[in-house]
């Protein structure tokens, strides 16, 4: 009888530590209520083929994610993610092209597409100094300073393209795309190394605890000698770095250069997994971001497996994901905002 | 002694524009014209009146990206409603059907705002991907060029023409509802205390509360009129343009945020003018026509946009630095 | 008689079991310059916002102009004249002058129209009423403090005004700006309207009130008419706190002025700020530097840290000159501060402890490979949470669940990890209770004669009395006395602190 007793306060215990009062413990319980609504609705869902289109689809906006992320843990925010890598899978095109010839064997043209990543990481990374450099000396608004350097790489994008897709390039690129090691996406497998450098950097360097403080208190920070402006300018050439590693997947996946890709959706769904994995200037993990994205994809997934006989689906995924996050928002008014207002 | 005409910020973009323009005279002399500034001005019509909605929401001090998905839902469904019910009348009615939707959007938002204390620019986020799935999935995604018996023509009608080497100008009707807009916006932020509230709060929140304003009527007024003139901007398009769609000024709410900005609505709030705002958004079309006449290709244009932003965004922060 | 604008009989008001305010009587006559003097926690800010409506007291009776109220809410205090000036003066910078002081009153009056001839008429006539002249037309937040102060002024003089109260005024003013406040304060009496000031600062009421108002743990001490000439501060400041102090008593930190000293300045400028500053803080000393604001003692302080670095001059740490134009220079040269508002600038409110001992020092905390080790940290915060006594049963809870004088240690810790060679402080126990108050003074007589340095930037001539061996005076930028605090008394020291109208 008594040890009935104990083991129910225990599991009452754990899980008051672990979901009540952990971000991380809730956003599991809703991965897996979600994977299961679907299970249920839809059995074709749950294959093995399924997860592997998912975590493909999943890799290219969850490295940017936790771009984002970053910049929001800082203090600021970053919507020029997704056309700072677009205009890094430009350069990254153009410098292939440029190099790879008719007669050009295998192993040179592998060795030209390493060289492409190359230019695309500088150009991420001067996105992100630019980025950096606004926010963290000139200190703008991030909101404008992303938002005005967001055009700026669109707008040399297609200046530059002539408004045209750029294609034609050697299949080897593919790979980056979609390719398997051991049977996983080279994608995710690059995802999962993001996700996993980047919380050995936040856990356990200096630059992490800095970026954590930067974001609390700006000015404790400073105060403490924490070199906030080059914390800040830092953490943006990162998010540019990430970006140039997000466009290497994107242009193995399309085959091409196109300024318009992904930029009506990925703002929202990044900020939609801000907000549902609770980062704010200061406070967050890269784990809550990960599964905050897994649980989204399988959100997006199921639906498109639910919707697939609906004509224009992609539409009313559109409509259901604005719904959501207002949704969200509101939620995340009741859980957070409420109980301050209430003291 | 009121502060001099020649020291306010919208002299500053005139002389900018005056300066511009003359630059690009001197290259291409057919530049520095009235032709060039009535075509820039019709070109620019829509986008004066969305950053006439725009403004208040900036004044405030925020940041809204879907008065373009409203302008979407204010004309499209309306058209296809009206269309299979076989309407053949005049314009007034899709005016009505459309500012109402817009008002009601923007009651929605203001609502959702104040009740919630979301923040604007997530909230428009999330509005703004919704209406124009919305409008796509459930209205239809086909762009329509079946017009009304009452629009047909309205595109020709001519205020002013003038003749150039380079052909024919003209300042279009629909440039009375600038002037309309205009001067009401203006009378609004200027001559009523409910839009002095929007300068008081965007200037200092707390400050506004302790004040007395009515914090909720403030939101419950901006947002349905950011809604309102989304729409008229959206019939006034497809007047002009011949067509409905249901993905309307898709993607375009960066440059009229840039062109508000421009316009002298400081980033931070409590600061805007009409005037102002219908300069900053001259000045954007003016960078576009001065591409078009120097033979640049307008694929460049969203980078001029972008970096002439910048510029100003740079300006504005280091401005406001420094006086303190 | 004098006419009668407030009276409050036997108030009482209390916040979940503690006392705010004990059995309070407080009258208010028309054209009265009223001074409610009081520590921190004293009461009278409740007492404040009980009579402007904010807050609703327990028991007692309240009269204003011959009417009684059984609750005073914010807009029944507005109706009867009682106006309030916070310390942020409630003005919006980025509107115009006319603008500020007009918008209440059409506000109230519920005007939906805006008429600027309304506001410009307004505007001239209570700036007139004042005597001050302030261009309509530029922006609030281009002006200073002082011309801020008045504009808030303006803003509340009313058709009805009959009592302004102003919330600790003298803040944000130099003493120039002081002595002009005065000037406006006898204006507004000479209209008839009560003036109801709220301070701590003694120095600064001596010419500006009529009356004095003490206020200590709840309860009304002193209620009396003063003039400034019999005004002992010595007999004030003992009513304000409950104690005397008798210099000969303490056991101050003897310095060793033969050794090389700890820091020495010379010819410190920054442009408007400070001029000429030199001094010398020897071994084994607790220096205390005070003044009026814009006296330049916080901008010293700022200075020597860094933070506003200054424009010329030397510094020289331990007899080594170093460069300091920037915090990180001053923290490597040995230097820590710390800052007034321990909220905002000294603290990470709601990260855990152990984050708010370590980020000086982060950079040593790293092991052979490069990488932080989260274990360490949580080891160097327990080490000195207890060499600080900060009580907290663990140190992964936030730093905002502590009162505010373990606060106060908290920020204390994180310097004292990084082993600074010369602490400064700025008014490191303001908002802090009486028991942690005297702690921390300890705390830094102890540090002194440890053979660290410290220097005690404050304006509470009780606590520098306590704490410093030596106590240096700025007025305007410079340094225009020194004090052996055996040597010198209250009274000496607010003497060279006062305003004077």
């Amino acid at each position: 009888m008594e040890k009935k007793q104990s083991f129910l306060k225990k599991a009452e215990e754990f899980w008051d530590i672990n979901v009540a009062k952990s971000r991380t413990g809730q956003l599991i319980l809703v991965l897996i209520g979600i994977t299961i609504f679907f299970a249920v609705m839809e059995p074709k869902f749950f294959k093995v083929k399924t997860y592997l289109s998912m975590i493909l689809q999943m890799s290219e906006l969850g490295i940017l994610a936790i771009a984002v992320f970053l910049c929001i843990l800082v203090g600021g925010i970053n919507i020029s993610v997704m056309a700072n890598a677009n205009l890094a899978g430009l350069f990254m095109g153009y410098f292939i092209l440029s190099n790879v010839r008719p007669d050009s064997t295998p192993q040179q043209i592998e060795l030209v597409i390493l060289g492409g990543i190359g230019v695309a990481l500088l150009v991420g990374v001067l996105g992100g100094l630019l980025n950096g450099l606004m926010v963290g000396y000139a200190k703008l608004p991030p909101l404008l300073a992303t938002l005005g350097t967001g055009t700026l790489f669109t707008g040399l994008q297609k200046g530059l393209a002539g408004g045209e897709s750029v294609s034609g390039y050697p299949t080897q690129l593919e790979f980056l795309g979609g390719g398997k090691i051991l049977g996983i996406p080279l994608p995710f497998i690059m995802f999962t190394i993001v996700s996993i450098l980047i919380f050995i950097m936040l856990k356990f360097t200096r630059f992490g605890y800095k970026i954590y403080m930067t974001g609390a208190n700006q000015t404790t920070a400073k105060f403490s000698g924490i070199p906030t402006e080059r914390i800040t300018m830092y953490t943006y050439i990162v998010a540019g770095v990430l970006s140039a590693l997000t466009s290497t997947i994107v242009l193995g996946r399309t085959m091409s250069s196109n300024p318009d890709y992904g930029l009506a959706t990925y703002v929202l769904f990044t900020i939609f997994v801000a907000v549902i994995s609770g980062s704010r200037a200061g406070f967050g993990s890269v784990a809550n971001v990960f599964i905050a994205m897994f649980a989204l994809q399988t959100l997006q997934t199921g639906f498109n497996y639910m919707l697939q006989t609906v004509k224009g689906n992609t539409y009313f995924r559109d409509f259901i994901w604005g719904l959501l996050l207002i949704v969200f928002l509101i939620i995340n008014y009741f859980a957070n905002v409420k109980k301050i207002e209430d003291n | 002694m009121k502060k001099s005409i020649f020291k306010t910020y919208e002299f500053f973009l005139v002389l900018l524009l005056v300066v511009i323009a003359g630059g690009i005279g001197l290259i291409n002399p057919t530049f520095f014209s009235v032709g060039t500034l009535f075509d820039v001005i019709r070109i620019q019509t829509i986008y004066i009146l969305l950053g006439f909605g725009l403004l208040p929401v900036v004044i405030l001090g925020g940041v809204d990206i879907s008065f373009v998905a409203i302008a979407a839902l204010a004309t499209f469904p309306v058209h296809t409603v009206l269309t299979n019910m076989g309407y053949e009348g005049g314009i007034w009615l899709y005016y009505v059907l459309g500012i109402i939707i817009g008002i009601a959007a923007g009651l929605l938002i203001g609502w959702l705002i104040s009740t919630f204390k979301l923040g604007i620019f997530d909230l428009s986020l999330g509005m703004n991907t919704m209406l124009y799935g919305f409008v796509l999935f459930f209205v239809g995604s086909v762009v329509s060029f079946d017009l009304p018996q009452g629009m047909i023509g309205w595109n020709q009608k001519w205020l002013i023409t003038v003749q150039s080497t380079v052909g024919q100008s003209g300042l279009h009707v629909s440039f009375i509802s600038i002037i309309v807009a205009g001067i009401a916006m203006h009378i609004f932020l200027q001559y009523t205390t409910l839009g002095r509230a929007i300068y008081a709060m965007g200037s200092d929140k707390s400050v506004a509360i302790r004040t007395g304003f009515n914090i909720k009527r403030v939101y419950l007024t901006v947002f349905p009129i950011m809604g309102a003139m989304a729409a008229i901007a959206g019939l006034t398009y497809s007047a002009l343009e011949l067509n409905f769609r249901p993905y309307l000024f898709l993607g375009k709410n960066m440059m009229v945020l840039a062109a508000v900005i421009m316009g002298g609505a400081s980033i931070r709030g409590g600061k805007g003018s009409v005037f102002g705002t219908f300069l900053g958004v001259v000045l954007v079309g003016v960078i576009n026509q001065a591409l078009v006449y120097l033979k640049i290709p307008t694929a460049w244009m969203d980078a001029f946009v972008g970096v002439t932003f910048i510029a100003f965004a740079v300006y504005q922060t280091l401005e406001t630095r420094t006086s303190k | 008689m004098a006419e009668e604008i407030l009276r409050l009989e036997k108030i009482n008001k209390h916040f979940a079991g503690v006392v705010a305010l004990e059995d309070v009587d407080l009258t208010i006559n028309k054209g009265e310059i009223v001074c409610l003097l009081g520590e921190n926690g004293s009461g009278k800010s409740t007492m404040i916002k009980i009579i402007s409506g904010v807050y609703t007291f327990d028991s007692g009776t309240a009269v204003i102009n011959g009417k009684e109220f059984k609750h005073i809410t914010p807009l029944s205090s507005i109706h009867e004249g009682i106006e309030v000036i916070y310390q942020d003066f409630s003005l919006f910078s980025q509107l115009t002058v006319a603008e500020n002081i007009a918008i209440s009153e059409i506000v109230l009056e519920g005007d939906k129209r805006m008429d600027w001839k309304k506001v410009e008429r307004i505007a001239k006539e209570k700036l007139n009423k004042l005597g001050i002249d302030i261009p309509l037309y530029d922006q609030v937040g281009n002006f200073s403090a002082a011309d801020r102060q008045l504009i808030a002024i303006a803003k509340v003089l009313l058709e009805n005004t009959k009592l302004i109260i102003m919330d600790e005024p003298t803040t944000a003013l130099s003493r120039k700006e002081i002595e002009a406040l005065c000037k406006t304060i006898n204006d507004l009496k000479n209209m008839g309207i009560s003036i109801l000031f709220v301070s701590h600062k003694l120095n600064e009421v001596r010419d500006l009130a009529e009356r004095v108002v003490i206020f200590r743990n709840g309860k009304k001490v002193y209620d009396e008419k003063v003039t400034a000439k019999d005004f002992n501060f010595d007999e004030v400041g003992f009513l304000m706190t409950g104690k005397r102090i008798d210099t000969s008593k303490i056991e101050y930190c003897v310095p060793d002025t033969k050794a090389t000293p700890k820091m020495e300045v010379e010819n410190l400028n920054l442009a408007g700020k400070l001029h000429d500053v030199s001094f010398k803080l020897y071994q084994n000393e607790v220096l205390g530097i005070t003044g009026l604001l814009g006296g330049g003692q916080s901008d010293l302080a700022l200075a020597l840290f860094g933070a506003t670095p200054a424009n010329s001059g030397t510094i020289r740490i331990e007899g080594k000159e170093v460069k300091i134009k920037a915090i990180h220079q001053g923290v490597s040269a040995g230097i820590g501060y710390v800052p007034a508002d321990r909220i905002r600038v000294g603290l990470f409110m709601q990260h855990p402890i152990k984050d708010n001992i370590v980020p000086v020092i982060v950079n040593t905390l790293v092991n052979k490979l490069g990488f932080l080790v989260p274990g360490k940290i949580k080891q160097v915060a327990q080490k000195w949470v207890k060499e600080l006594a900060v009580k907290t049963p663990n140190v992964d809870l936030p730093a905002q669940s502590l009162s505010g004088g373990n606060q106060q240690r908290l920020v204390l810790a994180k310097w004292m990890a990084a082993d600074p060679t010369v602490l400064i402080m700025d008014g490191p126990t303001v908002g802090v209770d009486i028991g942690s108050k005297a702690e921390i003074h300890e705390l830094m007589r102890h540090l002194g004669k440890e053979g660290r340095g410290v220097i005690l930037v404050s304006d509470d001539i009780p606590e520098l009395l306590q704490v410093c061996n030596r106590i240096l005076v700025m007025r305007e930028g410079k340094i225009i006395a020194e004090h052996q605090s055996k040597e010198t008394t209250e009274e000496i020291l607010y003497n060279q602190l006062v305003a004077s109208c």
